[in-house]
């Protein structure tokens, strides 16, 4: 048996052979759990979180049939991709405290499961007789149903007059149709539920850095008597992004009651770091779920953001990014989404960039004016490693938490939001107030580093609980969940 | 001669202490009597103890440490494993101070780790010429074939004096088969689990003034073995992978070795040139890491490696007149490996092919001469070489290494105590020369006692892949590589007795030893998404080794092995990965060797730390082995014209099945058996 002993206090070790635990969420109400995914061995792991340290209560492991359609998942593959793979666990999100969306790739899909337990819950797919442009091999034939505790996001596209992110044509993809520009969803990213439907983002990869058109597949998602059912939207199940390596997805609401949808699409990213690493500029699509459509995008340079969804604000007025290769932060203005003019339809969706109508502008920090936050302040920042952060913010809205990969730290922001003031905010609005070193820098070999997703925990620190409020997924020397205070000294 | 005649004899070769001597007084007396009882003349002139009544006498006789080749050095003579089926890694792994880390089963990859260094932190050289990948450092036991091998040399401790660069740990030296002594036809075949089968033919002998060994080793294996896959515990929860077992596969390989020695006189002294060279080919499973049945090993990756070592060697004479015993090599060592990873759903192939090529020189010089009316011994060596790297996946690089030691053994009390010094300069590419001193003391009270104490520098030059290692994004080499530092102490006592009691042929070593390394290099996740070496902070290294053999009778033989290492890199306190404690190995041989044998062997190894943090272990584990031969030819059994030896052996690996890893992605096989026979002309 091989066992994972906690060496630090407030962190606990998962049982898992792979680095970088790949998803963590915190429930929305329940102040007491936390789920992680976890990849070698595929599955979930329930903490609880209301000590000192994340106490792990169970795992709950996936097996060779993911999605519940007593098939091998490789061999399901094999037969329609030419490669038996099993899943790669991505990010997940708590959408309530009984039911939690899982991404997977190469076994392409969104997993519903219980974050409570881990388990899986079966969703009803089906798939309407007739699709524009888009196929789903592991859909039902048309007109049937089936039970799955996956819905398959493994999708024939068809793009229109598109180019990769190398400036190549895109061409005939076989198994989807040998006489039209087409190719298969892989990577299968963030995704967030709104207005009855499922988004789901496909980063759409298919080796080393020449990224496919990006997509953003439409499901219907309908509830009752408990029971849930997905179907591919039947007018448009697929959406094209505004750019490559769409990644996160978010659900909110405006200051003005608007339900949309956030796309964090980093661009082009190569292997590398710094600057340079960014290869395409950056976009945020904002998608208008009622419809189903993009309305809007809000471009930020060569930012090449950080792969998670945008964090808003609980009142829905600023979405935070962080960065893939840089130490630094990008904002956005949502409350010009509250225009109406974005949402007449027929057009074309509306670059945010102050050129466009009524000089309409949600940029606050791009890749041309970051917030670049400060390296570490004992000096010990990782040379090889110009950055790689992470965004929270905190439940009463007043600061943002960013962590660093490569210097291990936590830095606070605060946000002054209040007060009439057009939009976009002023960059003065925001500033660093506190960093702290609660991780190690990325060269410390043995030492506990390399913070990823982090998430704030509901309620108020002090009050609801006396623990530690923000928890961080860590990914080296191995994989583990780390308490840490920020707020709740 | 009589018994007491013997005993006589015995004593005025053996010198022994006052204490022995008077251990040995009662065997002389009853051997005195003995030879006083009367029988018959014929009798007697054919067996001087014929009609004795054999008597036990019980004392002390003293053996003889061996000769000193090193502080401490020791030797594996592999004929004492015939008709076993040992591997190198085998033999290595019963040794005291040294593990072996396997990545497999059968001739998967193994690698050496002396006093808990890295495989690139230990020298390996085949006849006293480095065999370490320049590429990275380490050497894969599992290519090198025992049947061609004569011995095994073990230097613990730090080796840099003679060796130079990269002997942190030690430094071991295969010896292979030459056509010295009698013309000798050997061979073996046996076959076993995982559809493995494996041969050789070696014969050696003379012709005219001209010897030779010739000598060919080969493998074949399926591989394919059942494991168990890793089960991982946390916080007290138990997670398994679905299934819980998963069979290695794309595991076969075949390996080919021979090995060529051709000696003859040349001027005072004698030219040998020797060529040892092996080919394998196999795929290449990868990690035990993923879900499903195939725990996401690779299933058509595939490698093949060629390697030569060629060296022509004179020894003789120094031809200055400045020496006794003089050497000089002209070597060059030769490798291809290549790397095929075919495209596989969504990832790209690999097909990496790289050769490389070391060229050298090295000289030998010992001389002995008398200063002050002391014997002082002066040893003088120079190596120079040239690493070169082609391979398609690079630009091609060279570099040039120079080295030159001198050392001195000073008779401090002549035949008693002996002060080694000397250092050595050491220069590698477009590193600094690095100056490394070492000094040793060494104390024999009486020839089977020794002590020995050694202080000594090491050093170790980045490899090609840790200094070059083309940008892939996700890994990359680091030219700003410092050279990894060690210094290193260790002492320890060496007995040796022939009689005690009614055992025999006792051996005892005891050692310590402390080693502080700075600069370690060790590859890391130095940003996001990238893989780089990087010199990491101070580390210690402490531990001990005891090794004692004993024989009870012709009929038993004992040892054991054990090894204690305690680590700590000091920025965490943690311990260093990939090292258990305690490696404890016994063995048990019932029989009179020459004519059949049951050997029992236990290896117990601690839990082994596997994180850079400390965090996880792989578990403590006792895995026994046993097995049987018989020698037909001393049954009067002749398959063959006069064999001197025809051994039918069967061997039952890991009895109890035990789930055995030393690396956490690597499984090892279970219970396995082989079968075959072992011949001597």
């Amino acid at each position: 048996m091989v066992r994972a002993d906690v060496i630090v206090e407030g962190c606990t070790p998962l049982a898992s052979v792979e680095a970088f635990p790949p998803g963590l969420a915190v429930l929305p109400n329940d102040r007491r759990l936390a789920v992680m995914s976890q990849s070698g061995p595929n599955g979930f792991v329930v903490f609880d979180v209301f000590g000192t340290r994340p106490r792990l209560l169970s795992t709950h492991t996936l097996g060779v049939d993911s999605d519940g359609d007593l098939r091998d998942d490789a061999a399901t593959l094999l037969a329609v991709r030419g490669a038996a793979l099993y899943p790669v666990m991505g990010e997940i999100q708590a959408l309530d405290d009984d039911l939690a969306l899982a991404s997977t790739s190469n076994y392409e899909q969104v997993l519903a499961f219980d974050p409570t337990t881990g388990g899986p819950i079966p969703v009803t797919l089906s798939l309407p007789a007739a699709l524009p442009d888009i196929g789903l091999p592991l859909f039902p034939e048309p007109g049937a149903q089936a039970t799955r505790t996956g819905i398959s996001t493994l999708a024939c596209v068809f793009p229109t007059d598109a180019f990769d992110s190398m400036g190549r044509p895109i061409a005939p993809e076989p198994r989807c149709d040998a006489t039209r520009a087409s190719f298969l969803t892989n990577l299968t990213a963030g995704k967030a539920r709104a207005g009855g439907r499922l988004f789901v983002a496909t980063s759409n990869l298919p080796g080393g850095v020449r990224f496919l058109p990006g997509t953003v597949l439409v499901f219907d998602w309908l509830e009752h008597a408990g029971a849930i059912e997905v179907r591919p939207s039947p007018t448009t199940p697929v959406l094209f992004t505004s750019g490559f390596n769409p990644t996160g997805v978010a659900s909110f609401r405006t200051a003005g009651g608007r339900e949309l949808v956030l796309v964090t699409i980093t661009g082009a990213i190569g292997g590398g770091v710094g600057p340079s690493n960014v290869l395409t500029e950056a976009f945020v699509d904002v998608i208008d779920p009622s419809v189903p459509r993009i309305v809007a995008t809000i471009p930020l340079d060569f930012a090449g953001p950080s792969f998670d969804a945008p964090a808003i604000d609980p009142t829905g007025r600023i979405a935070w990014l962080g960065a893939s290769s840089s130490r630094q932060l990008y904002a956005i203005d949502l409350r010009v989404l509250d225009d109406p003019r974005l949402y007449e339809a027929g057009q074309d969706p509306v670059r945010l960039d102050g050129q466009s109508i009524g000089g309409l502008d949600a940029r606050i920090f791009t890749g041309d004016r970051p917030l670049v936050l400060p390296p570490r302040s004992d000096g010990r920042a990782a040379i090889d490693c110009e950055g790689l952060t992470d965004v929270t913010i905190n439940a009463a809205g007043t600061e943002v938490f960013a962590s660093d990969f490569c210097d291990g730290t936590i830095t606070r922001v605060a946000l002054d939001l209040d007060g009439s003031t057009d939009a976009p905010y002023p960059g003065e609005r925001f500033r660093v107030i506190a960093q702290q070193n609660s991780f190690a820098p990325n060269d410390a070999v043995g030492e506990l580093r390399s913070p990823g997703t982090l998430v704030v925990r509901p309620g108020i620190p002090g009050v609801d609980y006396t623990s530690p409020d923000v928890l961080v997924a860590l990914g080296q020397p191995d994989p583990q969940l780390c308490g840490v205070r920020v707020e709740s000294r | 001669m009589g018994a007491a005649g013997l005993v006589l004899d015995r004593l005025a070769q053996s010198r022994p202490s006052r204490r022995a001597r008077a251990a040995l007084v009662p065997l002389l007396v009853v051997c005195l009597a003995l030879e006083a009882v009367p029988g018959r003349a014929d009798e007697r002139e054919r067996d001087p103890f014929a009609g004795v009544e054999e008597i036990t006498a019980w004392g002390v006789q003293t053996g003889f440490v061996p000769t000193l080749e090193g502080a401490n050095t020791s030797r594996i003579d592999l004929e004492d494993f015939v008709a076993e089926n040992k591997s190198l890694a085998d033999a290595l792994s019963e040794a005291g101070g040294v593990s072996v880390r396997r990545f497999g089963g059968v001739a998967d990859r193994a690698e050496l780790s002396i006093r808990g260094a890295t495989p690139s932190q230990s020298v390996v050289t085949i006849d006293g010429i480095r065999a370490n990948s320049v590429l990275t450092g380490g050497l894969d036991l599992s290519q090198s074939c025992t049947p061609l091998l004569e011995s095994v040399e073990i230097t613990r401790g730090a080796g840099a004096l003679s060796e130079g660069s990269g002997a942190i740990g030690g430094v071991v030296n295969l010896v292979t088969r030459t056509g010295a002594g009698e013309p000798r036809t050997e061979g073996h075949f046996s076959g076993g689990a995982f559809d493995t089968w494996s041969g050789s033919l070696l014969h050696a002998g003379a012709w005219k003034d001209l010897e030779y060994a010739a000598g060919y080793c080969g493998l074949s294996t399926e591989g394919d073995f059942r494991f168990a896959r890793p089960v991982l515990k946390s916080d007290g929860v138990i997670t398994r992978f679905q299934p819980d077992t998963a069979t290695r596969i794309n595991n076969e390989r075949v390996l080919h070795n021979a090995n060529l020695s051709i000696g003859r006189a040349l001027g005072r002294g004698r030219l040998r040139v020797m060529d040892v060279a092996s080919y394998s080919s196999g795929g290449e499973p990868g990690l035990d890491s993923g879900d499903g049945p195939t725990a996401g090993q690779l299933r058509r990756a595939h490698s093949r490696n060629l390697s030569n070592l060629v060296q022509a060697r004179w020894d003789g004479p120094s031809p200055t007149g400045l020496g006794d015993d003089f050497s000089v090599a002209l070597f060059n060592r030769f490798q291809r490996a290549r790397f095929i990873s075919p495209e596989l759903g969504l990832t790209e192939s690999i097909d990496l092919d790289t050769r490389l090529s070391t060229t050298g020189l090295r000289t030998r010089d010992r001389w002995q001469h008398g200063l002050l009316g002391r014997e002082l011994a002066t040893n003088l060596g120079f190596d120079l070489s040239g690493d070169a790297i082609r391979s398609n996946d690079r630009n091609g690089r060279d570099r040039f290494n120079l080295g030159g030691f001198l050392g001195e053994e000073i008779p401090l009390v002549p035949e008693r105590l002996v002060l080694m010094g000397g250092a050595r300069l050491d220069w590698t590419g477009d590193f600094d020369p690095k100056l490394l001193p070492d000094v040793a003391l060494v104390a024999t009270p009486a020839r089977w006692l020794r002590l020995k104490a050694q202080y000594a520098g090491s050093y170790r030059a980045p490899t090609f892949d840790e200094l070059y290692h083309p940008d892939r994004g996700f890994i990359r080499g680091n030219p700003a590589l410092r050279p990894e530092e060690a210094w290193s102490v260790n002492g320890g006592v060496e007995l040796s007795l022939e009689k005690l009691g009614p055992f025999s042929a006792l051996r005892l070593e005891l050692a310590g030893f402390h080693r502080d390394i700075d600069e370690s290099i060790t590859w890391i996740l130095i940003s996001p998404r990238t893989i780089a070496p990087v010199n990491t902070g101070p580390a210690r290294t402490t531990g001990f080794e005891l090794g004692f053999s004993i024989d009870l009778t012709r009929l038993l033989r004992f040892s054991l092995n054990h090894t204690f290492i305690d680590s700590e890199r000091r920025s965490t306190g943690e311990k260093l990965p990939g090292q258990a404690p305690n490696d404890t190995f016994a063995r048990l041989r019932v029989g009179p060797e020459d004519q059949w044998k049951l050997v029992g062997e236990l290896h117990r190894v601690d839990a082994i730390p596997v994180s850079e943090g400390g965090s996880r272990e792989l578990p403590a584990r006792l895995v026994s082995n046993l097995s049987a031969s018989v020698n037909l030819a001393k049954l009067r059994f002749r398959p063959f014209a006069r064999p001197r030896a025809f051994w039918l052996f069967f061997e039952l690996n890991n009895l109890t099945d035990e789930a055995v890893r030393d690396s956490i992605s690597f499984p090892q096989p279970g219970r396995y058996a082989t079968a075959g026979f072992d011949f001597r002309w």
